[in-house]
């Protein structure tokens, strides 16, 4: 038996190769969450953000949701996912505009839309 | 005053305090539950997340009390009062500014200040209060924060506080406040109470499993007085009038919250069970003995009345020749083959069934149980009828959560007493609605905690202040551990409760406080128990509030049985 395997309990993962996160182009810049995300499954290593199936949501429309989640007015925006910080805001009566939970719920499913602008960072 | 609930009810003394022997013993039946509704639901947390940072409480709270406080400074200030954000401030301008109260306090303990390594600082010891003379009030609203002089107390005042203030800016860049006012009471919930007496005891502050056993005593002196087998008809027919037990928190010790498994070598600990256990499984018992109360004298069938005293002491039991083992094999106790004082068995002879159903039926005792002498006898659950129901809040030192609003304890650490329905296990804060009266009570960590950071001394004071601020727990999550809640802050005073109370306060207080819209509360502040061996007992027809304490072999009383202060 070599010296190695009785330094250090050997793991089944041993065997593949190992391989480091990468970064796709275009995010920004600061730590990726680590996999406990399960929503976040698409950041894995090799895959991009978007599902190709999906048509990829208007600028315009990112850049709309990007200054609801800078709006002060709303509340802090980090930590919550950007429906309910509308829906948070229609309940305290601060009047939320109508067209972004439109378009949250139309692109229910990808993630740049649900989660805010920080969602990538770190608590 | 109001009229003391057992003496008034005492029928004429006769000669003598036992019935004569032929005579049938009279049964008090207890009076009914009529309407029991729980409002805790904002207390209870589903699925927790806790990758949220406070920012969003001190938002929904700031945001959630705004309204009512721009509403109260135009009723006290003028309708037409300026109401400005801290942005739009102009210097020398008098306006009203609502926003949260921050308190920066130098002897503040701070994790920071706690890892500083470099200047090798010890930690700050525990103080009982951490306020001083050079803290600074500072206003914080959406965007901006101010430091507040002038017309408003520092020292009594605390974190996390809404406040809406009446001054002008100065050129120093503080704000010198004239006026400031609170979100006031609530608006008044209808009030539909009894018309006949009905009562409600609370206590708390049991403190089992500590290394002392004076309390014991005092405590199932307080179950059989509930259970109405202490005292003469009188105090029984009162007794009978009790229809709730409200136990606020610190049902455990703190002596049960020994850390010993952590900082001790992991083999001196491995075989060590955490004290906690013992005062759990004692706590059961307890709650068994108030939830099933009626208990009878096996052989004939007599449900005990007087003569009960004798037995309710805990002395030991035998163990039973039968071979009946306790029916439990649970995870956690493990079978239990030594019955501790009051063993029951669930011997299929016997016909009740005790799962969940109150209100039972009475069961025929089999004289196949009773083969021992009467005073060995197992005391065995008769008539489900009289058993009342009783809520349990966790408290500091209670096995649940830490942070608020505490979750009830888990029914599986209390195997015998949770089968009963009649057993509540309840958050902390607690607010329910028993018999058209509206209670709203804390086990005293918020008490407690505002106590710590603010010159206010007493608690009752402090109980009041919080309702007229509007909010259970203003220094949640400042200095008191709490969820980070993102949709709205449940512990902002919506509606105006009837009996408002704090428990394990260190002495008994109470107060009927009215308000300026018809609201009338009584605030309590419950003793600690395991101290003062004191409870409370509410009248829900009046809301008048009256100690009672058992205390056991004390100076001037005779033979260990109750007393009634007033």
């Amino acid at each position: 038996m070599s010296r190695r395997a009785m330094e250090q309990p050997r793991r089944i993962t041993d065997s593949f190769p190992r391989r480091r996160r990468r970064r796709c182009p275009g995010q920004p810049p600061g730590r990726l969450k680590n996999k406990k995300d399960k929503d976040k499954v698409q950041l894995k290593v090799r895959d991009c953000p978007l599902a190709p199936s999906q048509p990829s949501p208007d600028p315009a429309l990112m850049e709309m949701l990007r200054r609801f989640d800078l709006s002060w007015e709303y509340g802090p925006c980090a930590g919550i996912t950007r429906l309910q910080r509308w829906e948070r805001a229609q309940e305290l009566g601060l009047n939320p505009p109508g067209p972004i939970r439109d378009a949250l719920l139309e692109h229910r499913d990808n993630p740049d839309v649900t989660y805010s602008l920080w969602h990538e960072y770190e608590l | 005053s109001p009229t003391p609930c057992f003496r008034s009810r005492r029928p004429p003394r006769r000669r003598g305090c036992w019935p004569p022997p032929s005579a049938e013993p009279p049964t008090f039946p207890r009076v009914a539950v009529s309407g029991y509704s729980d409002c805790s639901q904002p207390f209870r947390l589903g699925e927790r997340s806790f990758a949220r940072q406070y920012a969003h409480i001190y938002a929904v709270r700031l945001a959630g009390m705004r309204p009512g406080l721009e509403r109260r400074a135009r009723s006290r200030w003028g309708n037409d009062v300026v109401l400005r954000r801290l942005s739009e401030l102009q210097e020398g301008e008098k306006c009203c500014v609502v926003g949260t109260l921050f308190k920066s306090m130098q002897l503040q303990p701070s994790i920071l200040q706690e890892i500083s390594e470099e200047h090798n600082l010890v930690p700050q010891p525990p103080l009982p209060k951490y306020i001083q003379p050079s803290d600074e009030l500072i206003l914080e609203d959406e965007l901006q924060r101010i430091k507040l002089e002038g017309a408003i107390d520092v020292q009594r005042l605390v974190t996390g506080t809404i406040v809406a203030v009446y001054g002008c800016e100065q050129d120093s860049g503080g704000f010198l406040v004239e006026d400031h006012c609170f979100a006031d009471l609530p608006p008044p919930l209808p009030w539909s109470g009894p018309s006949s007496d009905r009562y409600v005891l609370l206590a708390s502050g049991l403190g089992l499993g500590s290394v002392s056993g004076e309390a014991l005593l005092s405590t199932q002196l307080l179950v059989d007085v509930v259970t109405g087998q202490l005292g003469a008809e009188g105090e029984q027919s009162c007794a009978a009038h009790i229809t709730r037990v409200i136990l606020a928190g610190n049902l455990l010790s703190q002596n049960t919250q020994s850390r010993d498994t952590i900082n001790k070598a992991k083999y001196l600990t491995k075989k060590m069970q955490a004290a906690s256990v013992e005062a759990v499984k004692m706590l059961d018992e307890i709650l068994l003995q108030l939830c099933v109360s009626a208990w009878v004298w096996p052989g004939n069938g007599v449900p005990l009345g007087e003569g009960a005293l004798f037995l309710s002491l805990g002395y030991r039991v035998a163990k039973p020749p039968s071979p009946a083992p306790f029916p439990f094999e649970h995870p956690i106790w493990g079978g239990r083959s030594q019955p501790s004082s009051k063993s029951f068995s669930r011997d299929p002879a016997s016909s009740v069934k005790p799962s969940g159903v109150s209100g039972g039926k009475g069961a025929a005792v089999t004289p196949g149980l009773c083969s021992e002498p009467p005073w060995r006898a197992r005391l065995i659950p008769l008539c489900l009828q009289t058993s009342v129901p009783v809520d349990v809040m966790p408290g500091e030192f209670d096995p649940t959560n830490y942070t608020l609003p505490q979750q009830p304890l888990h029914r599986c650490m209390l195997p015998l007493a949770s089968a009963y329905a009649t057993l509540r296990l309840v958050t902390n804060p607690y607010q329910a609605s028993l018999d058209g009266v509206r209670f709203l009570g804390t086990s005293g960590q918020n008490i407690s905690d505002i106590f710590k950071y603010s010159s206010m001394d007493d608690y009752l004071e402090i109980l009041e202040w919080t309702l007229l601020a509007g909010h259970i727990s203003p220094t949640a999550p400042d200095t008191l551990g709490c969820y980070p809640f993102y949709k709205s802050d449940p512990f902002i005073l919506t509606e105006c409760p009837h009996v408002y109370f704090c428990g394990n306060a260190p002495r008994f207080q109470s107060k009927l406080f009215q308000g300026k819209e018809g609201q009338r509360v009584l605030l309590v502040t419950v003793p600690d128990f395991s101290a003062t061996q004191t409870a409370c007992l509410v009248n829900l027809r009046d809301l008048s509030c009256q100690p009672i304490t058992f205390s056991s072999f004390g100076a001037d009383s005779e033979d260990g049985d109750m007393e009634l202060e007033h």
